[in-house]
């Protein structure tokens, strides 16, 4: 699992990537029955995707790509707490940030508290110097002591969410407004999703799409023909 | 995962180093000596390559900065001290001759740890590629592990070991050759150099420690590092064992993270990397954070169990089931946002979809008891290891599958 994540995190980091550079080179193209009608009343397939479409894509694809990495990170303090074989892998990670982070010179500690405390609103939550940034404080750059300081940080955070919950103060907002807080404009997936997208399973189940060999039979995966499930090995 | 890794060679040359530290009291020849001090002066040669790599990409800092603490200041000194230990190897050696030599253990013993320190250099060079202008570039996730302190920590340290096993032999062949016909006076004098070149070379290495010491994260990233291949594709065959998945699910990971380390720039040209790739590879990230859901939820609530994890994991898997269910959530925007977008090309032809396919699908066959599950079948697919309590199982049955079915069903 820590190794599946792993790889689908940085196949999701070079998507991100990929994405905003073909959406710049304008290589995604909109069937033009999804577009506005054209002054010049001349028929085509396909047409230049809207600007909010694409903004909304690059912002899905921000905001998946954070938190591919957010489970990275929490499967890592996992992997160490339980020393699993793949704690190897957090220890890796762990190193390679230390060091360009400059443990315990200061340099980048508000980028790792930045990490450490994704969802804490300045607004709602009063910020406090992290337990990892007193370790690097101390002058300690031990990927293992940072990771389980990182741990308890979290930790703290879970805690306060949960002790705003419980005082029913508005600490604990929906994606839509956590969505926001990451400076992220209503225009993205996750805000339009959130005004229209049909959450329920039986919507979802009404569309008669999917993946795998049962769409492919009843050849609705995409809205198109089959397509193979596991895909073919064309591509190795 | 079967391949060599780093600490495996440097374990397998301080054995052979050990053994080559016994020598013979009495009865030693002129040819088996003049033969293990000809393997030695190639050992401090191998010892000494490892420091070239540590130092050469801090030239410029070894010559700007006076400060004589630093990791790069270390090597360097040590590197210096090496090569005189060398240069008295090869005098010790001159002043025996250059018979030809015959195969004898003690100088095999020495062999055999030149050629696994070698082999250990060869295997961390493979992180890295050199261009014609010898300029280095990435070629691996470790690339960057080998230059943290930690790593460069650690690897001094073992130096530092080697080069004391090194002296140890060196002293103790001195001392054996002593008045042994045949062995010139000035052979022992060379050797007690070299002796004391690689103690300097040890304690230069470990200067670095006062403000670098060696870490259990720092010796465990030196003992662990792999070598550099892309596995083989592992295809789907049945039912597989859960040892076999655990083994697919890693060499697929390998496998993709080495597809996918391609210019992001391509991406503005490349044929290849369709919006039905993308797409498809979006849904499969959702549905593969779907099965860690299940998988760490499913290890949350068998914590403090017999067999299980320890019961203080409980809220932290907890926690890390949260973040993998935001993840699923977020993909499965990202899957959505592509409704409204193509490309000219089309198909699942990125270069990673193979092997995210069969990663996805063994995470589901060991998350799921259907050995030969798929997302299609998800629904009458029960939870691997189920939760023992009753009141467990009905919280799985409500929240994990009719999640999975709902992404066989999607977009």
């Amino acid at each position: 699992m820590h190794y599946a994540a792993d790889a689908l995190a940085v196949t999701s980091a070079v998507d991100l990537r990929a994405v905003a550079l073909a959406v710049r080179a304008g290589r995604l193209p909109a069937p033009a029955r999804s577009l506005p009608a054209r002054r010049d009343k001349v028929v085509r397939r396909f047409g230049s995707a809207l600007a909010t479409d694409t903004t909304a894509l690059r912002g899905a694809y921000a905001s998946a790509a954070a938190d591919s990495a957010a489970l990275v990170d929490a499967l890592d303090a996992a992997a160490v707490a339980l020393n699993a074989p793949t704690k190897v892998l957090a220890v890796a990670r762990a190193a390679v940030r230390a060091s360009r982070d400059g443990a315990g010179t200061g340099v980048g500690q508000a980028e790792s508290l930045g990490r450490v405390l994704p969802a804490v609103d300045e607004g709602v939550l009063p910020m406090r110097i992290s337990v990892e940034e007193q370790v690097r404080g101390l002058g300690v750059g031990d990927p293992m002591l940072l990771l389980r300081a990182r741990a308890i940080d979290r930790a703290w955070q879970q805690l306060v969410a949960q002790a705003q919950a419980v005082a029913g103060q508005p600490g604990a907002p929906g994606e839509v407004e956590a969505c926001r807080r990451r400076g992220l404009a209503d225009s993205t997936a996750l805000g339009v999703a959130a005004q229209s997208f049909p959450h329920g399973s039986s919507a979802a189940a009404a569309s008669g799409q999917g993946i795998g060999p049962e769409a492919q039979r009843n050849g609705t995966a995409a809205g198109r023909g089959p397509r193979a499930w596991p895909p073919q090995a064309s591509a190795r | 995962m079967g391949a060599a890794t780093f600490g495996e060679l440097l374990g397998a040359a301080s054995g052979h180093l050990q053994a080559a530290a016994q020598v013979p009291d009495a009865g030693l020849e002129r040819e088996p000596v003049v033969a293990a001090i000809r393997q030695a002066r190639r050992l401090v040669g191998a010892l000494s390559r490892y420091l070239d790599d540590v130092i050469a990409d801090e030239q410029v800092e070894v010559i700007m900065i006076r400060d004589a603490g630093t990791q790069a200041h270390a090597a360097v000194q040590a590197r210096e001290a090496l090569a005189m230990a060398g240069s008295s190897l090869r005098a010790a050696g001159h002043g025996i001759g250059h018979e030809m030599l015959r195969a004898d253990p003690l100088a095999a013993r020495l062999a055999e740890a030149v050629m696994c320190l070698r082999a250990g250099r060869d295997l961390l060079r493979t992180h890295a590629v050199t261009n014609s202008d010898g300029i280095r570039s990435p070629a691996s996730r470790w690339t960057a592990v080998l230059t943290t302190p930690a790593f460069t920590a650690a690897l001094l340290d073992q130096i530092a070991r080697q080069s004391r096993q090194v002296a140890a032999w060196a002293s103790a062949l001195s001392d054996a050759t002593a008045g042994q016909a045949g062995i010139p006076y000035q052979v022992r004098g060379s050797l007690a150099s070299a002796h004391h070149w690689l103690l300097l070379a040890a304690a230069a290495a470990d200067a670095s420690q006062r403000r670098s010491p060696v870490t259990p994260a720092g010796e465990l990233l030196l003992h662990a590092i792999p070598a550099n291949a892309v596995p083989d594709p592992q295809p789907l065959s049945g039912a597989e064992p859960t040892a076999v998945l655990c083994e697919g699910i890693a060499a697929s990971a390998m496998r993709l993270r080495a597809a996918v380390r391609w210019p992001a720039e391509q991406a503005a040209s490349s044929p290849a990397l369709t919006a039905e790739s993308w797409r498809w590879t979006a849904t499969a990230t959702a549905v593969a954070a779907d099965m860690s859901v299940a998988l760490l939820r499913s290890l949350a609530e068998r914590t403090g169990q017999a067999g299980g994890p320890p019961a203080t994991a409980r809220q932290l898997l907890a926690d890390t089931a949260a973040a993998a269910e935001e993840a699923c959530g977020s993909w499965r925007l990202v899957a959505a946002a592509w409704k409204k977008m193509t490309t000219e090309t089309r198909g699942l032809t990125a270069p990673g979809v193979p092997d995210t396919g069969d990663l996805v699908l063994r995470l589901g066959r060991l998350a799921f008891a259907d050995p030969l599950w798929a997302p299609a079948r998800s629904r009458h697919a029960p939870v691997r290891d189920p939760p023992t309590s009753r009141r467990a199982q009905a919280r799985h049955g409500r929240s994990w599958l009719p999640c999975t079915t709902r992404l066989t069903r999607w977009p």
